[in-house]
């Protein structure tokens, strides 16, 4: 089971040391989730995540350098329900102005934002332990970021030492809410950490 | 105010959960039976959807193709052809999914008729982007729904250890008044949550638009800003400039909606928060744009 897992997750990956074992025993945890929405987002061919991450894998820089080349965002948007979409039609001229304005400021250039990795007990730290991102990514990228640097089957992100947010939640909110001293700073280790 | 919390904790929406036709028993599919394939429930607001998802399945789980193996996993909910998350409170989600008005809703309201919602059950292995997949069941649930008070304890607070110092017996109290719908239970942990209204650092929104696609936007609030208590307007008109002018309510293209409810502009944040937030600690305010002559 942990090796159909194991292979399913990382094809290159032989090396699973003690961490990635233990959290494979348990096949149904809130991390598989993550996993396997990151593997929709590739599915879906939202290929800045895919990018970003061979990048990361590849490279020192890690995150730095793949979220210079994004050019949309990719926090989950999706298109509205038939039975609201009708209202559009009968829009005021000032209100299909607006709704026009919300649109073109929406599709602006994300920020990027600095995020502070920081490893729970045995954990091996991430290096470089600093990343920038674009505020348009959803949360899901940096777990799976992790995920694949550390070779680990399934890792537990956390917010500031407490929380763990929705995977689509925007990187942006969440530094906006919750950064320290202009860093985002996010917990990670192989198990559940805090419940 | 208790009597506007017990009335936000008893709101409820009338759901029609059909099941997508290729689920469905060929010769049902096939068949005349317009009492086939299709559940009506009651479900509170303030709630996630998913936690009713066992007691549709059960019901419709007959006439069904596939056997059913797990009720959460690899199954979700679609509005109108568009997919529908399951971790915010339903509630939020039909207001700004249906650009609910509710200033219309009495007139729409004919005499020996029910509103109901329509939304389609739908399975596979390919659940759709936006849509946490459900691989723990219910303890995925609660312990997503923990850690959505704990952000929303962090906002408030500036840390989570409010929630985090819960002692067992009241966490999992906290828990059990939600899935038995008992506010004499819940009211009391969320309170040690809360903090005095001197001391709220921050008041967890979460704006919930639909239009012209389906956003949500966390703003940063406080509940005082230059010694004045924050209106409901001077967020949106931060947030939404284009759709809120501040102070000129009669101009504006979108009423911010909440638990079903039209909130004046004019209302103070902290104090909307405290009435009508949700059971997930954040207030989550719908938008929904109106028409110039809104018939939907």
């Amino acid at each position: 089971m942990s090796r159909l897992l194991e292979s399913e997750s990382d094809a290159g990956s032989t090396s699973s040391n003690v961490e990635s074992m233990k959290s494979e025993r348990n096949p149904y945890t809130v991390q598989d989730e993550l996993e396997e929405y990151a593997k929709k987002l590739n599915l879906l061919a939202l290929g800045e995540d895919r990018n970003e991450l061979q990048l990361g894998d590849g490279s020192s820089v890690s995150l730095e350098e793949s979220t210079g080349n994004n050019k949309t965002g990719n926090v989950v948007v999706s298109t509205a329900p038939r039975t609201t979409s009708p209202i559009l039609t009968h829009l005021s001229p000032a209100g299909h102005e607006a709704v026009k304005q919300v649109l073109s400021k929406t599709q602006g250039m994300p920020k990027k934002l600095r995020i502070k990795f920081q490893a729970i007990g045995s954990v091996a730290q991430v290096s470089p332990q600093s990343a920038q991102i674009s505020s348009s990514q959803p949360f899901s990228v940096l777990v799976t970021f992790l995920r694949k640097k550390l070779k680990l089957a399934t890792v537990y992100c956390y917010v500031n030492n407490s929380f763990s947010p929705a995977p689509q939640q925007s990187i942006g909110d969440l530094w906006n809410h919750f950064r320290v001293k202009d860093e985002l700073i996010v917990n990670y280790f192989s198990g559940v950490a805090f419940g | 105010m208790d009597e506007v919390r017990d009335r936000v904790w008893r709101g409820s929406l009338n759901v029609r959960v059909s099941v997508c036709p290729e689920l469905l028993l060929t010769e049902l599919s096939e068949s005349q039976d317009t009492n086939l394939g299709f559940v009506n429930i009651i479900v509170p607001r303030d709630c996630y959807l998913a936690l009713y998802l066992p007691n549709i399945i059960q019901k419709l789980e007959s006439q069904l193709r596939i056997s059913v193996s797990d009720y959460y996993s690899g199954w979700w909910f679609e509005i109108e052809g568009a997919r529908m998350p399951w971790n915010f409170p339903v509630g939020a989600l039909y207001d700004s999914s249906t650009g609910l008005n509710p200033s219309n809703r009495s007139s729409l309201h004919q005499e020996n008729s029910v509103h109901v919602w329509h939304l389609m059950l739908r399975h596979g292995q390919h659940i759709p982007n936006g849509v946490i997949p459900l691989k723990n069941g219910i303890d995925q649930i609660r312990e997503f729904w923990m850690h959505q008070w704990k952000q929303a304890c962090y906002i408030l607070n500036g840390s989570a250890k409010q929630v985090m110092s819960l002692s067992k017996p009241d966490t999992l109290t906290f828990w059990q008044s939600v899935i038995h719908r008992d506010l004499t239970k819940f009211e009391p942990i969320r309170q040690k949550i809360i903090p005095m209204p001197n001391a709220v650092r921050f008041i967890p929104l979460r704006i919930h638009v639909a239009l012209p696609d389906v956003r949500l936007v966390e703003p940063i609030c406080k509940a005082v800003d230059n010694e004045r208590d924050v209106e409901l307007g001077d967020v949106l008109a931060r947030e939404f400039p284009e759709w809120f002018e501040a102070n000129e309510e009669s101009s504006n293209i979108a009423k911010p909606v909440i638990q079903g409810i039209e909130v004046p502009l004019s209302a103070l944040v902290w104090e909307v928060y405290q009435q009508l937030s949700s059971f997930d600690g954040f207030l989550h305010i719908s938008l929904c744009l109106q028409a110039e002559n809104q018939t939907v």
